[in-house]
């Protein structure tokens, strides 16, 4: 157990300094020392001043934000299978993403404002949207069934993000000149965010970790399934819907960073279970650097492959994780 | 460039060809014989575009009604009787159309097109994409004008209109000054507008020779060109036609060693150092103020000095006389002292 562990972090670490190391801009590892170095202690530096501001201001929070939302994608990724006991739950088919879009699409074609920070007027309504989705899916799903039941709560989520999905369609061809804003959006960056954006998630992260470690034996339970949960005197509703709001606000806050990328909330559980098993004080740690470092390790991909052009994040999580889906789902069938 | 150029002498052979063949019999046979003599000389020397320059509004005829022409996109349509009610589905289009005098003919526009000075004022309007067919038949007009943007995705939205009757013309998204020269005067011949048409390109050339001149010898400066703001940026590199307005107006575009459209990394950019950054997204609040709070580039040259200008995002990128009228724009945003 201590050697995955420590196997991740290497892991982990290394992404971080490879995401330093690459980019169009071409800095060797004594450029990269040299700049932290001067950055730290205040030694001066050879280097020119585009290239500090380069690797400090635009690289390391790029790298940084990339791994914070992998990770947090991730977790909310485990909650999700976890509390519904189904492989294929994440935030995302819960109706998160296209609540959240749907909330950026109406900031985007109405031109709304908010008052003191218009700057934040989209990533404040995605995270919103995003969050309130959840509530709305909840309470559709307690409404009809009030133990609700997993197949109810999917089921449920299914049907508003597809009924979203047909209102942000519609509206697409009211402002059709507006649309393809939505399309980049819809499809996720880390580009263009610097140290403010690190400094919003750093602590929505921390807290959602140690939130979800201290629903760790709750979650363990739901594995078994809710009857037998509730037996083991789990109060399955209020801790099912604490769990679903933990996991909404974790992924409404990486929405708001980072657009919608998909993928990696689905993958990144499902790594970690077969490396440390079910057991989820290990599995939500393991999870968050799994998918931290899967989607620092993207983002550099995206950035550095056809440089100085860049791909969006969004496209590259979903070209490498619906392979890795069709593997594990084939090595299941292989199983039974 | 080359390619383009011989595309446009070869147009321009067709269509006199075409006309002269409409002409009176005997005379035609001397006329057609000396164009083919002309062409031999031109196909093997294509910089000598003779047609162009050539005897003013001489070489060039409106076409004959009823007779088949190739549109600048390669189909072939029949030239209408009459041309008095007009539909335009491109703002490109719309702008040629109303330069040539025929803005009050135009009964139907894209709704891009909408607001283009010059338009009756009870004009209708569909989708530029998907339009509503049972309505443009119910206009009752004699010709469309498309672009090749409307059939983007491989799908012609007109070609149900072409059998009910109404001759589509399509016009390409040129990408060249020489290309757009083309167009106008395939607008003219196609309307019977021949003067108008040649007076409008030689305007467009008069007012580029004029920015030229006033560049010669003038030192370039680094540019870059945003035309999609944060945090999703776009620019563009070589083989684009704003590439070479960015050129033209003395501008040196700092992504010349890409080709075609991209998106640029932010350290890309900040490597770049530009002295000038132009940005054609005028539908943000405060295009230009977005640019200089960007969170990392209060260093760069141009943001230090505020030498952040905004442009018209329609004058560049629509194909049509007023592109000159862009490239005026672009001149003065870059040496702002010459112009």
């Amino acid at each position: 157990m201590k050697k995955k562990a420590v196997f991740l972090l290497l892991l982990a670490l290394f992404s971080l300094a490879f995401g330093f190391r690459v980019g169009s801009t071409p800095l060797s590892w004594g450029d990269i020392w040299d700049i932290f170095a001067h950055k730290w202690f205040q030694q001066p530096t050879t280097l020119s001043n585009a290239e500090v501001i380069i690797l400090w201001d635009i690289r390391v929070p790029r790298v940084f934000l990339s791994f914070l939302v992998g990770g947090s994608l991730a977790i909310s990724g485990a909650i999700a299978q976890s509390v519904l006991q189904n492989p294929l739950a994440s935030p995302f088919t819960l109706g998160v993403s296209s609540g959240a879009s749907l909330g950026a699409a109406l900031v985007i074609f109405m031109g709304l404002q908010l008052p003191f920070f218009p700057q934040y007027t989209q990533i404040t309504m995605g995270f919103l949207f995003g969050i309130g989705t959840i509530f709305f899916v909840l309470g559709l799903s307690f409404q009809m069934d009030k133990g609700m039941s997993n197949t109810s709560v999917v089921l449920t989520g299914m049907v508003i993000s597809l009924f979203f999905n047909g209102i942000l369609s519609t509206l697409m061809v009211f402002f059709s000149q507006e649309s393809s804003k939505m399309v980049q959006w819809s499809m996720g960056s880390f580009a263009m965010r610097g140290w403010s954006h690190v400094e919003m998630i750093f602590p929505v992260m921390v807290l959602g970790l140690l939130l979800s470690l201290a629903l760790a034996r709750e979650l363990d339970l739901f594995s078994f399934g809710s009857a037998q949960a509730q037996s083991m005197g789990v109060a399955t509703v209020p801790v099912k819907v604490g769990a679903f709001i933990l996991m909404a606000w974790m992924t409404g806050a990486c929405i708001a960073v980072s657009g919608i990328i998909g993928f990696v909330d689905l993958i990144a559980p499902h790594v970690a279970r077969k490396w440390v098993g079910n057991r989820h004080i290990a599995l939500l740690p393991a999870s968050f650097l799994i998918g931290g470092t899967l989607m620092t390790a993207t983002d550099t991909v995206a950035r550095t492959i056809l440089a100085p052009s860049e791909l969006p994040v969004g496209a590259v999580t979903a070209l490498l994780g619906a392979p890795f889906f069709f593997y594990t789902y084939r090595g299941q069938q292989k199983k039974e | 460039m080359k390619q383009s150029k011989n595309k446009v002498v070869l147009w321009l052979l067709c269509l006199s060809l075409l006309a002269a063949c409409g002409g009176d019999s005997g005379t035609a046979q001397s006329s057609v014989g000396t164009e083919s003599s002309n062409t031999e000389v031109e196909s093997s020397s294509p910089e000598a575009d003779a047609p162009e320059d050539g005897g003013e509004g001489s070489t060039l005829l409106a076409f004959e009604a009823g007779s088949v022409v190739q549109d600048p996109s390669g189909n072939e349509f029949i030239v209408p009787e009459s041309m008095d009610r007009i539909i335009s589905t491109a703002p490109s289009n719309t702008e040629i159309l109303v330069a040539l005098g025929l803005g009050d003919k135009i009964m139907v526009v894209d709704t891009y097109s909408q607001g283009i000075d010059g338009l009756s004022a009870d004009v209708m309007a569909v989708e530029f994409r998907s339009p509503d067919v049972e309505s443009l038949i119910m206009a009752e007009c004699d010709i469309l004008f498309a672009s090749e943007h409307n059939m983007e995705g491989g799908e012609d939205p007109y070609a149900q209109l072409t059998e009910s009757g109404i001759e589509v013309v399509y016009i390409p998204t040129s990408e060249t000054l020489a290309d757009i020269y083309a167009d106008i005067l395939f607008f003219g011949q196609l309307t019977g507008q021949v003067t108008q048409a040649e007076g409008v390109v030689a305007d467009m050339k008069a007012t580029v020779q004029t920015v030229t001149e006033t560049l010669a010898g003038v030192e370039t400066k680094d540019v870059y060109f945003e035309i999609s703001p944060a945090p999703y940026l776009y620019t563009f590199g070589t083989d684009t036609f704003l590439h070479e307005m960015l050129e033209l107006a003395g501008g040196n575009n700092v992504f010349a060693s890409e080709t075609g459209w991209f998106a640029p990394s932010e350290e890309a950019i900040l490597m770049a150092d530009p002295e000038i950054i132009i940005t054609n997204a005028g539908y943000m609040d405060d295009a230009l103020g977005e640019i200089i709070s960007r969170e990392n580039w209060t260093s760069l040259q141009s943001v230090v000095n505020e030498d952040v200008y905004l442009v018209d995002e329609n004058l560049l990128a629509r194909p049509s006389q007023n592109v000159v009228l862009g490239l005026e724009e672009l001149a003065r945003a870059i040496h702002p002292d010459l112009f």
